[in-house]
């Protein structure tokens, strides 16, 4: 549709040359503020943040926040993954409160072993996920809808529904949650190196393109020797580790398997991820994006926090802002 | 006729988007009860006009006037209030819903408290559906329908809302030889009922039959305006691309190397019962009507669906092809009839160019930037595929070079044969002739080639040996330089109505 800014009759050599971007001379700045709204927006919440707090930039307050933001960060660079693809898993929530569940009820074979167990529950049941969505040609949204109530069945019938509580945790279970590296906290470290590793995965492998090219035009993908099905299982299985791994850390934080543990986590990293401009109909988007979407989502319930604005309110603004988001993503589509 | 203002008048549209100038002051009129075609390269605004004049896009300059009263569309909805519809290549219709509901999809009848009067609805539909010379009953689900009878039923869905001027865009470019005979009749009835169209194709002998006069666009321009009567396809054609198209086709002295390719008694759904050898450097036509099973054989051999019976031989030796991934590594490629079944639309040129060879951009699964962009940049080159980088979202290339870039990834990829399903559908005659240019330059490498086309001329000029198919058989083979169109379509058509049904 877009027609050659070169002249037609220039056949052999100009028209392949690189060029700079069609925007490069008038700045438009429109365009630049649908680009980068949502780094606008977080840039906004901290500058009103720190108006309204001199407490708010304090080191502690800022790693709390963060902190406390990455146990859906992490589920939510999963559902990056599922989104692009042009999927969806709302069993994450469910698949962290079970991994939780089975993290603190084997603490005292050790962290490891107990870790690996809640991570091999998330694994299994990503797979299951993904041989429904594949095998049985289920809609993602079907498949993984079935399978959180189905997990969450399986936490209440393993816990009995009551609290699993960690007998006098030691040390080395607590890190993952509770320790520090200097000033910042573990789980604020971990999640940065899931980050980094997602995002390069993404962006640098065969399997990362692969991921884009499925949600872009599974059909296409197919018709170009990728193997689809492959791609989605490994996916919905990434999605599931991500998730029990949040749980694992969660375990980690309170000491504690929930019955309840990881619920509505689900929608809070849909929310992020759309937040972050990655786009239901697959093939657009970033971790980079979703991270944005994360710390978005969490110094804003920071600011409401210390604005004294009740949970309930800060529920309201946050489905305009989700909204908001994708009707900005749109925008930038169109672009 | 035009004693008075004209049915449609638009003056000085200009159109830009970031970095183009799709429309430059262009003029168009359209008197009542005429056809107007509109020619032009892909790429040379038509889209962007309709769109303007459909009310999807807004001009930057110039005024729409209809009987001479400006108007101004701000939305597809204000066009049809207008009476300006647009029939669309591939009909956007509501599948699962009733003929008449989406003839009358925005005006169904109403009856006591609001509800939808069905009797009157199929019967307005019913007289609407005669105005097009289409029988089925108005319940019908639109997904029973052919691509044909989905052309038309947009037709009547234009009539549905009183249009007086109506877009056809590339109508024929799914239908058979005597489909368009059909359209073509109904188009010329309405005409004499006083409806105007602008009829939009790449076929030039239709618009010397159906059209009176054509308006021809260039590089965002309209260069020219002619009677029908006082041109010719040759001076279309030359306007069209500045330049003369006597040599269209390569020249056919290729010479035929050993067997690559080939499949005995292979079956399908659609298919049953085909035999043929693809030799190297060879081009290998496969003719026959819409729905003849061409697509479906294609498809099968490739592995993209199931076969029920048959072999396939690739170099002499028994091939298992369960999938694309085994037919690629077996050294064959298909390019999709629907050129979006090819396209990565939201990702980079360089990506579509190279998503078949991971080998050549990554090493150990982890891709290498630099070699992706460079083989890139080499390929958008040497086929002279237009974009601004290797960076740009394919979906903002023209047909023609996303066309390209999807044959640049078989080229990269060094497959022995590549099955082309209708190449060059809905692309302009410049990248045409390019594309055959390059089809014929793989044969002179020593790849094979299989072509199935619709365009009899397209399958004439191109191949050295002509398959063709009829209801899902083979009904002959014919040497390249001895078949016509006549012996082709006589094979094409169905000689015997009754004798050999294909198994469903």
């Amino acid at each position: 549709m877009t027609e050659p800014s070169q002249p037609m009759a220039a056949p052999a050599t100009g028209p392949a040359a690189p060029q700079s971007a069609p925007a490069g001379r008038s700045v438009n700045w429109t365009g630049y503020l649908v680009q980068y709204s949502n780094v606008l927006a977080l840039i906004v919440i901290l500058l009103v943040a720190s108006a309204l707090s001199p407490y708010f930039f304090s080191t502690r307050n800022i790693f709390n926040v963060l902190r406390g933001a990455t146990m859906v960060g992490i589920v939510a660079v999963g559902m990056t993954y599922v989104i692009l693809n042009r999927g969806i898993d709302l069993s994450v929530g469910s698949l962290v409160g079970l991994s939780a569940a089975l993290t603190a009820s084997f603490a005292d074979q050790g962290i490891l072993a107990a870790a690996a167990i809640g991570l091999a529950s998330g694994l299994f049941l990503g797979l299951v996920n993904g041989l429904m969505i594949t095998v049985l040609r289920l809609q993602p949204f079907i498949a993984t809808l079935g399978m959180m109530i189905f997990a969450r069945g399986l936490v209440f019938v393993y816990t009995g529904g009551s609290n699993i509580a960690v007998e006098q945790p030691s040390d080395a279970f607590t890190l993952l949650g509770s320790g520090y590296v200097g000033p910042v906290p573990v789980p604020v470290v971990v999640f940065i190196a899931i980050w980094a590793l997602a995002a390069w995965v993404l962006r640098y492998t065969v399997f990362g393109r692969s991921i884009y090219a499925v949600g872009a035009n599974e059909e296409a993908a197919r018709l170009s020797g990728i193997n689809a099905d492959r791609n989605k299982v490994l996916v919905y299985c990434i999605s599931g580790v991500l998730a029990a791994f949040a749980g694992v850390v969660m375990a980690s934080r309170l000491t504690v398997g929930e019955p309840n543990g990881g619920t509505l986590f689900e929608l809070d990293a849909i929310a992020a991820v759309l937040i972050g401009g990655t786009t239901f109909d697959g093939g657009v988007g970033s971790v980079h994006g979703t991270v944005l979407g994360i710390l978005i989502l969490a110094f804003l319930s920071n600011v409401l926090n210390l604005l004294n604005i009740s949970p309930y309110s800060q529920m309201l603004l946050k489905g305009v802002i989700i909204v908001l988001a994708v009707v900005v993503s749109e925008w930038r589509k169109r672009k | 006729m035009r004693d008075s203002a004209p049915l449609l008048r638009l003056t000085g549209i200009s159109k830009s988007f970031p970095g183009v100038r799709a429309l430059d002051g262009v003029d168009l009129t359209v008197g009542k009860g005429e056809v107007v075609a509109l020619i032009g390269e892909n790429g040379a605004g038509k889209s962007t006009l309709m769109k303007i004049l459909n009310g999807i896009y807004q001009p930057d300059a110039g005024e729409i006037a209809l009987n001479g009263a400006p108007v101004s569309f701000p939305d597809p909805h204000a066009a049809l209030a207008h009476g300006v519809s647009m029939v669309h290549q591939e009909p956007k219709l509501c599948l699962a819903l009733s003929v008449t509901e989406n003839v009358l999809i925005g005006h169904l009848p109403r009856g006591r408290f609001g509800a939808i009067d069905w009797k009157r609805a199929h019967e307005r539909t019913r007289t609407l559906l005669r105005r097009v010379g289409l029988a089925m009953e108005p319940t019908t689900p639109a997904e029973r329908l052919s691509i044909a009878e989905r052309q038309l039923l947009q037709i009547a869905k234009a009539l549905a809302s009183d249009s007086a001027l109506i877009v056809l865009d590339e109508p024929t470019a799914s239908l058979t030889p005597v489909e368009v005979e059909l359209l073509f009749g109904i188009v010329r009835d309405l005409q004499a009922a006083g409806v105007s169209f602008i009829y939009i194709s790449h076929h030039l002998e239709e618009i010397l039959r159906i059209a009176q006069r054509v308006s021809v666009l260039k590089d965002g321009r309209k260069v020219a305006d002619r009677l029908v009567s006082e041109t010719g396809k040759d001076e279309m054609l030359s306007l069209m691309v500045g330049r003369s198209l006597g040599d269209r086709f390569p020249a056919k002295d290729r010479r035929a190397g050993a067997v690559a390719l080939e499949v005995r008694g292979l079956s399908g759904r659609g298919f049953a019962d085909i035999s043929f050898r693809v030799h190297r450097g060879e081009v290998v036509g496969v003719a026959g009507l819409v729905g003849a099973g061409r697509t479906e054989l294609a498809r099968a051999i490739f592995g993209a669906d199931p076969l029920k019976g048959g072999s396939i031989l690739v170099n002499g030796q028994p091939a298992r092809i369960r999938n694309p991934a085994d037919a690629i590594a077996l050294g064959i490629a298909y390019i999709a009839e629907d050129r979006r079944d090819g396209l990565f639309m939201p990702l980079p040129v360089k990506e579509n160019i190279t998503c078949v060879t991971p080998e050549a951009v990554a090493s150990a699964g982890v891709i290498r930037e630099s070699s992706q962009r460079r083989i890139a940049l080499d390929y958008i080159k040497r086929l002279n595929i237009r974009t601004p980088s290797p960076e740009q979202q394919i979906r903002f290339l023209s047909g023609g070079n996303q066309q390209k870039c999807i044959l640049a990834r078989w080229i990269i990829k060094g497959v022995q044969t590549i099955i082309f399903d209708e190449p060059t559908r809905g692309i302009d005659v410049g990248a045409k002739t390019e594309i055959y240019r390059l089809i014929d330059q793989l044969a002179r490498e020593g790849k094979s080639v299989i072509l199935i086309s619709s365009e009899l001329p397209e399958i004439l000029g191109m191949s050295d040996r002509v398959l063709v198919m009829e209801r899902g058989r083979l009904s002959g083979e014919v040497d390249g330089r001895d078949a016509t169109e006549e012996s082709l379509l006589a094979l094409a058509l169905p000689a015997n109505p009754s004798s050999h049904e294909l198994q469903p």
